[in-house]
């Protein structure tokens, strides 16, 4: 009894540690939405369509940085037609992702892709925040990417004109001043007489509402600008990058958003930066902001250098950005985690202790598989409480928790069973096969484990073949845990008879479904990943159930048979 | 009846629940310790022994490959016997040997069947192994060289669950008392008493049947017989949680037997569990021919259908043990 007491005692313990997080967490977020008002929170999704024409054709989009005091988090890639993947950068501060058709099913294939992240920004920087700021604005040296500069016809122009603007002798800090307000007090738009040949106009094509018009980059050139003495915020941004770069100065073209409030639609805008004196000194010339302090804080970087904001291998689609800020039911709703500390001043212990230990403030990585791992606890809390609280026989023990984990989505759920029914049939085919060899345990279960792998390899060839992608609907690597499922439905079937095997069979499809059903919503993964806490009430739980000795429903009808004889007994005696 | 009403009921039985089982008795009575004596054949043979209590003997243990040399000359003092792996479960890797014929003397087939099987011409001569041809229980016949190719898949580790390497025993083939056999269909039948303290609380006679494949297990399809532990007589038997009176093969009644050396059975179950320091634990006996009771093994983790076969709960006995006041394992008790 004295260890039930304390099996409750450690239980109550758990919950009470759970409950003072959970508040403490509410109670530091609610400080920290005070100062919502001032330090907004958006939302900016980046939409692009298009047509694949190959097999082969893939497309790239623009992925923020987490850097400085910008905190990106909550980042979703959704398409119906194309499957992504993320790239490390090459270069510091060109994120990118990648999205290629997971299948061809024959003629074009007509995409959208959509990329959304939530934004901070001016907040505390996050310790890998800093990392990713001590990468990205790190020591620039001659010869590196960011000092490139051709020496072609229209580079000497430019060079040229730098030259002319202010010798080379002054100091780099001087002639970058020089160099900025001879591009500010450039034009934006075109004379009127020129607007009307403007290159879009050339092509006899209506430019779509929003989208913006990749054929006009050549216009957009810094030579052009600096020919034709206009130009947009690219063109100028691009000149006063050329005139540094021409004068030995690196510097770097920055893309981003300007983020104002009641403005939906976004075109991207640019900006340059220029090493000066040992840092990266922002200058834009549309606005004509100076330096670091000039800087308005809702200037977004989404790329840092000139490269294409959505990229295709064979064509380039259109894209649109959208910014909204998310409304606050939205957030309440776990929408998106705490956010880590804003502006200067984190008003309190209790929120800068918040700061430190909030999930959302791992890089975009972590936060997925943190996601991921924290659901865990919870289906071995579902597997425990299916054996113990009903009875139910199962395969080994956490097994059908990860297979519950392993069928990706409701959808996919009777595609990913009978995937899986299927896998286990083979295997069970080819153990009795095995059997006759009389092989020794661990290379018999190698055996059975290579063909199960063979199998599902020809499964996804065929499958892949009339168009279906099998990864779609099922995680496969999960799937090795089949041969162990394998293993134990042979000796169940042989040790008690193929009726037992094939109820403990049921039982497995049973929990992993109910496992998979009660993981899926939305809901639950952001309660987890919001309150990570939950893992102390889990474990309560988890506990009591280790004590727990009542009866398993199961049994009930198990000593069906006692009752009635008993009944029997009474009435006769 | 409404799951409130049997856990009501049951409870009112003292029915044990997996569970409570787990939680009350294994977890809490049967340290962890103490599992290898019961797991291992081979050491509970030796504590048998120590205590005096009968047992099959051990003509031999296979530790290693090695060793198998020696498997000629263990074998060629005995006729009858049994090889198996001395960390296998639920009979896996029995090998049941019932007679050695040597080249000279095969017998006819009409000879094998039924159960004078084992009364079978026998080698005394010492004739070469490698020429004899075994006869195993089912009838079928196996070389030397088979025999050694099951030993040595014994020490490999194949029929031990874990897959670790195991030894193989080579031991005493128990035939059972003639009016166990006229009940029971192939393999061996045994008494399963459960200790709860060292105080035997509940027995049961376990009958293979042809569904069980001759293992005793009731799980596996085996005929489970209450036994009163005053009178050693059945009262109540069930096959698969169900009630029944014959046994569906030999068509015998089961109900009303009397078990032979009742109070010796009771009195080995009770010093097995003794010896070994396991709070809750089942002694699986045979009755052999000629011995009488012998304690086979003992398990560490006896099944609840037992309670079942006895038609009564094991809450209530245990209950009954616990307000003796017993304070610890191996004292006195009456």
């Amino acid at each position: 009894m004295t260890k039930t007491r304390l099996t409750i005692i450690t239980a109550l313990v758990l919950t009470m540690v759970f409950v003072a997080l959970a508040l403490g967490r509410n109670a530091a977020e609610r400080l920290a939405e005070r100062d919502q008002r001032t330090r907004p929170v958006w939302e900016v999704t980046l939409e692009a369509n298009g047509t694949f024409l190959y097999a082969d054709d893939w497309i790239t989009t623009v992925r923020p940085p987490a850097f400085r005091q910008q905190h990106i988090f909550n980042e979703r890639f959704i398409s119906k037609q194309l499957i992504h993947r993320k790239c490390k950068p090459r270069i510091p501060g060109r994120n990118k992702i990648i999205w290629r058709a997971p299948e061809l099913a024959g003629g074009p294939l007509r995409f959208q892709a959509r990329c959304t992240f939530c934004c901070v920004l001016s907040c505390q920087p996050t310790p890998a925040m800093n990392r990713s700021t001590a990468e990205i604005d790190a020591e620039t040296l001659p010869g590196i990417y960011w000092t490139t500069f051709r020496n072609t016809a229209a580079n000497r122009e430019i060079a040229a004109m730098g030259l002319k603007l202010v010798p080379s002798e002054r100091p780099a800090i001087e002639r970058v001043k020089v160099f900025y307000d001879y591009v500010s007090k450039l034009g934006s738009h075109p004379p009127a007489a020129q607007g009307d040949s403007s290159a879009e106009k050339k092509r006899g094509r209506e430019p779509s509402p929003y989208a913006v018009d990749t054929t006009v980059a050549r216009a957009s050139g810094a030579v052009s600008c600096l020919r034709q003495g206009w130009g947009d915020s690219r063109a100028k941004s691009r000149l006063l990058v050329a005139l540094c770069r021409s004068q030995g100065i690196p510097a770097r073209l920055v893309m981003g958003l300007e983020l104002t409030e009641g403005q939906e639609l976004v075109q991207p805008h640019y900006w340059m930066e220029a090493w000066v004196e040992g840092q990266w000194l922002p200058m834009c010339t549309t606005n004509a902001y100076f330096g670091k302090d000039e800087l308005p804080a809702n200037y977004l970087i989404l790329q840092l250098g000139d490269f294409k904001i959505v990229r295709g291998s064979s064509m380039d689609p259109e894209y649109s950005f959208r910014v909204r800020r998310p409304l606050r039911g939205l957030l309440m709703s776990g929408q998106e985690a705490f956010q880590p500390g804003q502006g200067d001043n984190p008003s309190s212990i209790l929120e800068r202790f918040w700061q430190k230990v909030t999930l959302s403030n791992l890089e975009p990585a972590e936060q997925d598989l943190t996601r991921f791992l924290l659901l865990f606890p919870l289906g071995a809390l579902i597997v425990s409480i299916f054996r113990t609280l009903i009875g139910l026989q199962t395969f080994g023990t956490f097994a059908p928790a990860l297979l519950g984990m392993a069928f990706l989505d409701l959808k996919a759920l009777p595609w990913g069973l009978f995937i899986f029914l299927l896998t286990i049939l083979v295997g069970w085919g080819m153990r009795h096969f095995v059997d006759r060899y009389h092989l020794l345990l661990v290379p018999r279960i190698s055996v059975v484990y290579t063909s199960i792998i063979l199998f599902l390899i020809v499964m996804i060839v065929v499958t892949s073949n009339y168009g279906i992608p099998t990864t779609k609907y099922l995680r496969l690597f999960p799937l090795v845990i089949l041969t162990h499922l394998v293993e134990r439905f042979w000796t169940i079937e042989v040790e008690d008879g193929p009726v037992a095997s094939f109820k403990t069979l049921l039982g497995t499809i049973v929990v992993a479904v109910t496992v998979c059903l009660a993981l899926s919503p939305l809901a639950v993964k952001n309660w987890m990943f919001r309150y990570p806490e939950t893992i102390f009430l889990i474990l309560a739980a988890q506990l009591l159930l280790g004590r727990y000795t009542g009866y398993r429903l199961a049994e009930l009808y198990r000593f069906g048979d006692l009752l009635e004889v008993h009944g029997r007994q009474k009435g006769t005696t | 009846m409404n799951w409130l009403e049997r856990i009501r009921r049951l409870r009112e039985l003292g029915v044990l629940g997996m569970n409570e089982r787990n939680v009350r008795c294994i977890l809490d009575l049967n340290p962890r310790s103490r599992f290898p004596v019961v797991d291992r054949k081979q050491e509970f043979h030796e504590l048998c022994r120590e205590i005096g209590v009968p047992t099959p003997d051990i003509y031999g243990v296979i530790p290693t490959h090695s060793a198998l040399r020696r498997l000629d000359n263990l074998l060629s003092h005995h006729n009858e016997f049994v090889i198996k792996p001395n960390r296998g479960a639920a009979g896996r890797g029995v090998l049941v040997i019932v007679g050695v014929l040597t080249p000279g003397h095969l017998p006819r087939e009409e000879g094998l069947e039924g159960r004078e099987k084992s009364v079978l011409p026998v080698a005394n001569a010492p004739t070469p192994l490698s020429d004899v041809t075994f006869l195993r229980y089912n009838g079928r016949r196996l070389g030397m060289a088979e025999l050694l190719q099951h030993v040595s898949s014994i020490i490999s580790g194949l029929y031990s669950l874990g897959g670790h390497s195991d030894q193989a025993i080579i031991q005493q083939r128990v035939v059972s008392d003639p009016v166990l056999q006229r009940l029971s269909f192939q393999g061996t039948a045994d008494v399963r008493v459960v200790c709860y303290k060292t105080v035997p609380v509940m027995a049961m006679l376990r009958l293979p049947t042809s569904q069980s494949g001759g293992r005793a297990n009731l799980h596996q399809g085996a005929v489970g017989a209450g036994v009163d532990l005053a009178t050693g007589k059945t009262f109540r038997a069930v096959l698969r949680n169900h009630d029944m009176v014959r046994h569906p093969d030999t068509k015998e009644s089961v109900l009303g037997f009397k078990i032979p050396h009742w109070p010796d059975i009771l009195d080995m179950a009770r010093r097995v569990s003794r010896a070994v320091g396991l709070g809750y634990l089942g002694v699986d006996i045979v009755l052999d021919q000629h011995r009488g009771p012998l304690v086979l093994e003992a398990n560490a983790r006896p099944g609840l259908a037992i309670q079942i076969a006895n038609g009564e709960g094991l809450l209530h006995r245990f209950a009954a043990i616990d307000s003796r006041e017993i304070s610890g394992f191996g004292t006195r008790d009456s």
